[in-house]
C-alpha cells in the first residue's frame, strides 16, 4: 500500500508542486512559441512529402515511405500539436492556429466533445473508477475491484481491436454506449454529439479516402491503401502510447469517495498514483506528445509539455521527499505490464484476493 | 475564425470553407501553408496587413510617435480613425489600438502614417514596442476602424473639440487635414494636460491656430485650471452649446464632458466621443459582480465587478484569445451560455440566455457562465 499522507502534508506537497509550476510557467515566452511552430512546420512538411509520394505510389519503396511519412504527419498533430493545444499550453500566444477553442486535428474524434471529456473528466477523476471513463475505455478491465463480466474473458481482443480502430474508438467514446444502454443517458440528448461525430468522420473519410485517393487517378487503391496505413500506424502508436500513461503495473485506482471535498494536495497526490512515465530518447519524446512524462503531464496540464523534461528531475526530488512512488521503465518495460495487466485481469479475481 | 478573417456568407466561401475543413482543419487552406513559410514572413504571416517602420520620433519624454509606412494594400482612412497594432511580444500575439496622429493628406502625399504612443509605465508593449522595433522594421497593422470621423454632413457645423491627455492624437488628425483642405470652419480646441508643459504637438498646435483664424486653441492644464467645468467653456468658447462636440481622452474627462453638455441642454447627437486608453470598467450598478463559472477550464471565480471578465478569467490561469483588450477589436468574443453581463463600453446590459459577448469589456451582473 502506497504512503497515504496527511492534510498538512499534502498541503506542503501541493505548495512544493506549485513552485515547480510557478517556475516554469514564468519562463513561458519566445523559446516555447519557436518550438512548438517547429513542430507545425515538421507536420506540415512530412504531410505534404507523405501525400506527395502517394502520388509516385505505383513504386513500392515510395508506397511505403508515403505511407509512413503520413502516418508520422498524422501522430505530430494528434499528439505533440493537437492534444498539448487543446490542453491550452499555447492560448498565451493568442494565434488562432494554436489556441484550444478552435483547434481541430486530424483524426475521426471531434475536438469540441473531446475538449470536455478529456480535459475535464480524465484530468479531474484521473483513474477513478465509475468516474474516469478513459480508465479501461468502458471495455477492458483493468484491475478486481472492477466487476467481473463474461465479455472481460476476450478483451485482449477488444484492446486490439482498440488499437487499431482508435480514432474511431476515441471518437464513439464521447457517446458513452454503456451508458446509454443502462438509460442513464438519453438518446436525444447526445443528438447534437452525434451530429458531431458523424460530420467530422465523414470529412476525414472523404479526405483520406476519397479526394486523396481520386486526385492520383489510375492509383486510386494504392493511395486509399497508404492512407489506410498512415491511419493504422497513427491508431497504433497513440493507442500504445496512451494505455502505457496509465495502465502499467503499479499505478493506481481510486473510489469516488475520494472526490469529495478533495483538496488540491490529495488532487496532485492522487494525479502522481494514477500515472506512469516511460523512458526514451528525444524523438520517442516528441513523437508521444510528451505524455511519456505522462506524471508532469497530469501535474501540469497547461504548461507547454516539452518543458516536462526539465521538470521532471524536480518532480522526481519532491516524490522522494514525501516518499510517494514515481512511476517510471523503459517504454518496452512499462507496455508489457500493460499487455500482461489486460491479459491478467480477463480472468475473474482469484479467491484469496477476492476474499481480502 | 482568424484575424483577418471575416465571416461571410456567400456559397462559394461556405463552400471553401467546408472544403478547407475536411482536407486541412482549418476555415482556410492559408491557415496550413503559413507556418511553413513563417520564418521568412513574421507576425501573421501573409494574411495579415503590414507596414514598415520609417522612423521613431520622440516628442517628449514619454510619448514616441511612429511613422510607419503602411503595404499597398492599406485602404486610407479619415482623419480621427484608429488602427490596431499587431506585435510578438516574447512569442504572443498582441494587439493595440492607437489613433492616427497625421493627417489622410500626409498619406496621400508621402504614403505614411503616424501613431503617438504614450509610455506606460506599467505597461509590457509601450515600453518595449521602441526597442523592439529597432530589430524588425514591420508591423503588423489592421485597416484603418472608427466612426470618431468628422462626417460630410456635419462638415460645415462649427465645432468644439475636448481632449485630454494622448485623446489629442485623432484631434491633431483632424486639424492637420483641416488646414490642409483650408476648411475654414470655426473650430475650438480645448485640451487638458495634468502639467503645463505637458501639451503633446503644442507647437504644432499652436502653428496651426496661427496659420488658420478660425481655429483656436486652448491649452489648459488640470494642475493649474482643475478638471473640465463649465466655467471653462464660457470662458473660451461661450457658444459652446451651439456646437458639435467632439471628445477624446480618459474616461473620467469623457463623462463629465458629456454629463456637462447634456445639462447645459446640447443634443445627443451633437456630441461625439472616442474613449482612451483602457476601457473604463465602471459600474455604477448595485448588482455587479457575482460568480463566474468557466466552462471549458472548470474553473470559477467570485468577481466583484471591478474587473473584466477577461481580466477575472485571467487572474485564475485561464487563457481565453484575446486581442486590443478595450473592446474594439472582437478578438475575445466569447459565448456567454447564462448569466447577465454589462458591456462596459456600450452601457448595455446582456440577455440572460446564451449569446456571443466580448470579454475584456464586459462585467458580469449577478453568476455568469462563459465557455472559457
Amino acid at each position: 500500500m502506497t504512503k497515504q499522507l496527511t492534510s498538512q502534508q499534502l498541503d506542503a506537497l501541493a505548495k512544493d508542486l506549485d513552485a515547480i509550476r510557478e517556475e516554469a510557467m514564468s519562463q513561458v515566452g519566445e523559446r516555447d512559441a519557436q518550438y512548438i511552430r517547429k513542430i507545425l512546420r515538421l507536420q506540415r512538411l512530412t504531410e505534404i512529402g507523405g501525400r506527395g509520394l502517394l502520388f509516385l505510389g505505383f513504386n513500392p519503396v515510395a508506397w511505403l515511405a508515403g505511407s509512413t511519412l503520413l502516418g508520422v504527419s498524422k501522430i505530430l498533430d494528434n499528439m505533440e500539436i493537437g492534444h498539448n493545444v487543446m490542453h491550452g499550453q499555447y492560448d498565451w500566444m493568442n494565434d488562432p492556429r494554436l489556441h484550444s477553442n478552435t483547434f481541430e486535428w486530424d483524426t475521426a474524434c471531434d475536438s469540441d466533445s473531446w475538449r470536455r471529456t478529456h480535459n475535464y473528466e480524465h484530468h479531474t477523476y484521473t483513474n477513478v473508477l465509475g468516474k474516469d471513463r478513459d480508465y479501461g475505455y468502458g471495455i477492458l478491465r483493468l484491475t478486481h475491484e472492477d466487476e467481473f463480466r463474461p465479455e472481460h474473458r476476450v478483451q485482449f481482443i477488444s484492446y486490439v481491436l482498440l488499437s487499431v480502430f482508435f480514432q474511431w474508438g476515441v471518437s464513439l467514446h464521447e457517446m458513452e454506449a454503456d451508458r446509454l444502454y443502462k438509460g442513464e443517458v438519453k438518446l436525444r440528448d447526445k443528438k447534437p454529439l452525434m451530429k458531431a461525430i458523424l460530420k467530422k468522420g465523414g470529412r476525414q473519410v472523404f479526405k483520406d479516402y476519397l479526394f486523396f485517393p481520386l486526385l492520383t487517378g489510375p492509383l486510386f487503391f494504392q493511395t486509399l491503401l497508404g492512407n489506410a496505413l498512415a491511419n493504422l500506424i497513427r491508431n497504433l502508436w497513440s493507442s500504445t502510447i496512451i494505455f502505457c500513461g496509465h495502465f502499467p503495473e503499479g499505478v493506481q485506482t481510486f473510489d469516488e469517495s475520494v472526490c469529495d471535498n478533495e483538496s488540491r494536495g490529495h488532487w496532485y497526490y492522487r494525479q502522481m498514483l494514477g500515472s506512469a512515465n516511460f523512458q526514451g530518447g528525444r524523438w520517442l519524446h516528441i513523437m508521444s506528445g510528451h505524455l511519456s512524462y505522462q506524471v508532469e503531464h497530469h501535474l501540469f496540464p497547461d504548461v507547454p509539455a516539452h518543458r516536462y523534461v526539465e521538470m521532471s528531475p524536480k518532480v522526481q526530488a519532491v516524490a522522494e521527499k514525501y516518499g510517494l512512488p514515481y512511476n517510471t521503465g523503459s517504454f518496452g518495460r512499462q507496455y508489457l505490464t500493460v499487455l500482461k495487466r489486460i491479459i491478467e485481469h480477463s480472468r475473474p479475481a482469484p479467491k484469496k484476493l477476492a476474499a481480502a | 475564425m482568424s484575424i483577418t478573417q471575416t465571416t461571410s456568407n456567400s456559397l462559394w466561401q461556405r463552400a471553401y470553407r467546408q472544403f478547407s475543413q475536411a482536407l486541412v482543419n482549418s476555415d482556410s487552406l492559408q491557415h496550413y501553408v503559413e507556418p511553413l513559410f513563417q520564418p521568412f514572413t513574421q507576425w501573421g504571416g501573409f494574411s495579415q496587413q503590414r507596414a514598415q517602420l520609417e522612423a521613431i520620433r520622440w516628442e517628449s519624454d514619454q510619448v514616441y510617435t511612429l511613422v510607419l509606412r503602411p503595404n499597398k494594400t492599406w485602404q486610407g482612412f479619415a482623419a480621427g480613425q484608429f488602427v490596431e497594432l499587431g506585435v510578438e511580444y516574447n512569442g504572443a500575439r498582441t494587439l493595440r489600438c492607437f489613433s492616427i496622429s497625421s493627417s489622410p493628406e500626409q498619406f496621400q502625399r508621402e504614403g505614411t502614417i503616424e501613431l503617438s504612443i504614450r509610455v506606460q509605465p506599467e505597461g509590457k508593449i509601450t515600453p518595449w514596442l521602441p526597442q523592439a522595433l529597432q530589430f524588425s522594421q514591420s508591423i503588423g497593422l489592421s485597416q484603418a476602424m472608427g466612426d470618431f470621423v468628422i462626417e460630410d454632413a456635419h462638415k460645415k457645423h462649427k465645432r468644439l473639440m475636448i481632449a485630454g491627455g494622448s485623446g489629442i492624437t485623432p484631434f491633431r488628425s483632424m486639424l492637420t487635414q483641416a488646414c490642409a483642405d483650408s476648411d475654414c470652419t470655426d473650430t475650438v480646441l480645448v485640451y487638458y494636460a495634468s502639467k503645463a508643459g505637458e501639451h503633446l504637438f503644442a507647437d504644432a498646435l499652436n502653428e496651426i491656430a496661427q496659420n488658420t483664424p478660425s481655429v483656436r486653441v486652448v491649452l489648459l492644464d488640470t494642475e493649474r485650471h482643475g478638471r473640465l467645468q463649465a466655467s471653462h467653456l464660457q470662458q473660451h468658447c461661450p457658444d459652446f452649446c451651439d456646437r458639435d462636440s467632439y471628445l477624446c481622452g480618459p474616461s473620467g474627462l469623457i463623462r463629465g464632458a458629456r454629463d456637462l453638455l447634456a445639462d447645459w441642454g446640447v443634443a445627443d447627437d451633437q456630441v461625439h466621443f472616442e474613449l482612451f486608453g483602457s476601457a473604463p470598467v465602471d459600474v455604477d450598478s448595485a448588482d455587479a459582480g457575482g460568480r463566474v463559472q468557466l466552462r471549458q477550464s472548470g474553473k470559477s471565480i467570485q468577481a466583484d465587478g471591478s474587473r473584466s471578465l477577461l481580466d477575472e478569467a485571467e487572474s485564475v490561469g485561464a487563457r481565453p484569445q484575446s486581442g486590443c483588450r478595450i473592446g474594439v477589436c472582437h478578438q475575445c468574443k466569447c459565448r456567454k451560455t447564462s448569466g447577465v453581463v454589462l458591456n462596459t463600453r456600450t452601457g448595455a446590459r446582456s440577455d440572460s440566455g446564451p449569446e456571443d459577448i466580448q470579454l475584456c469589456v464586459s462585467v458580469p451582473l449577478g453568476d455568469v457562465e462563459i465557455d472559457a
